[in-house]
């Protein structure tokens, strides 16, 4: 991939709380030659914005902590701003590996689809913990019910948008209902999607930090409260 | 009738007159109709209080049997109708605490990226935005 077109590529990342692992995957990520990361701090109390500006990362700080879904918005407004041709949206935990970008990218770059949502279960889905695997399952039979797209995972934070995807889209859920209110949002678009593999790590870092699983309560609460109410 | 009632009749009546005056000023701290309810039922309440039998008479009608029932269930009505009316107001303001944070946040970065570079007015170190 030119150099030129990657200038467009803008890595979006909401960190919360996420100063052990930050710098590394800022550091990855520019070592890739994706030479634009936004790092979101989202209110954190910890290091974690000094931490993704000293690795190279353009550093916006959320005063108070909204969520991932609001952090995410505001990655997004910012990098539309800068003129962002392609969004990618990376979880700050380590998680996402940047050989995937590539795959990912591709396909909005040459136009051939304006989102690329990143899957788990394309593929090796025996990196996933077992219990993550059924609730992931649910979700995905529930958001197939909800916005009617059949994808295969559910709640990846990996994903590309298009300028034009990402100028339409609008999060409202703050927290991390916001994947669900994603797809939602790409399937009222009508424009076209793909879906593509890529490796998650349940690293013991990323497991300990992450969701338990009786979060997807409030998480689906959040979603219908957010459907209804708007 | 009782002291009692009377201070009590003379309280809801006042209530009830306030509610209004406040729902005929333009600016409101509520939507309207809910407000002229609102008067309505200080109305009631006022009526209830002259006339105590009506609520006894309210519940046979409605097969409750007595009237303290009738008035612990319109109270917990109304409780449900205001909290649901707070959560909504809540919801209201994290939205709009959300897009300030959001502004703040996207105009702190712009400011650092277009100030000179001789010791720019930082509030905070990682408030940042080191493009590259
Ligand atoms: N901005 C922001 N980001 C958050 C918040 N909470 C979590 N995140 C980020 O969201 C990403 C994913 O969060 P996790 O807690 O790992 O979510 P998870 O449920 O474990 O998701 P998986 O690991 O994909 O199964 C990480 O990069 C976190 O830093 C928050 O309150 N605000
Ligand atoms: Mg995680």
């Amino acid at each position: 991939m030119p150099s030129a077109a990657r200038a467009g590529v803008f890595v979006v990342i909401a960190a919360y709380r996420e100063a052990p692992a930050i710098a590394s995957v800022v550091r990855e990520l520019l070592a890739a030659d994706w030479p634009r990361v936004v790092v979101v701090d989202d209110g954190s109390d910890d290091a974690t914005g000094a931490e993704a500006a000293a690795a190279g990362a353009m550093v916006l700080r959320h005063v108070l902590n909204r969520g991932q879904g609001a952090a995410l918005q505001t990655g997004i407004a910012f990098a539309l701003r800068r003129g962002a041709r392609v969004i990618v949206t990376f979880d700050a935990d380590g998680q996402h590996r940047p050989e995937d970008l590539p795959g990912l990218v591709a396909p909005v770059l040459c136009g051939e689809v304006d989102v690329v949502l990143g899957s788990r279960f394309l593929g090796h889905e025996g990196a996933v913990p077992w219990r993550r695997r059924l609730l992931l399952r649910a979700a995905r039979q529930f958001q197939r019910w909800t916005s009617g797209l059949a994808l295969t995972d559910a709640h990846n934070g990996l994903r590309a948008l298009s300028e034009r995807m990402a100028a339409r889209l609008c999060l409202r859920m703050d927290r991390m209902a916001h994947a669900s209110e994603l797809v939602d949002q790409v399937a009222l678009s009508g424009l076209p999607w793909r879906e593509v593999s890529v490796h998650v790590a349940y690293t013991d870092y990323a497991r300990a930090k992450g969701q338990r699983g009786w979060a997807a309560v409030r998480v689906l609460r959040d979603y219908v409260v957010g459907r209804l109410l708007g | 009738m009782t002291t009692f009632q009377l201070v009590a009749i003379a309280v809801c009546l006042g209530m009830a007159l306030l509610t209004w005056a406040v729902a005929l000023q333009r600016q409101n701290v509520a939507p309207r109709q809910v407000l002229l309810l609102w008067g309505l039922l200080w109305l009631a309440a006022a009526a209830a209080l002259a006339v105590p039998d009506a609520i006894t008479y309210l519940a046979h009608r409605l097969g409750i049997g007595r009237g303290a029932d009738v008035l612990l269930y319109l109270a917990v009505l109304a409780g449900c109708a205001v909290a649901f009316r707070l959560s909504m107001a809540q919801r209201r303001l994290e939205q709009q605490v959300t897009v300030l944070v959001r502004e703040l946040a996207i105009a702190r970065s712009e400011a650092s990226a277009t100030a000179p570079t001789a010791a720019p007015p930082q509030t905070s170190p990682d408030a940042v935005e080191a493009g590259p």
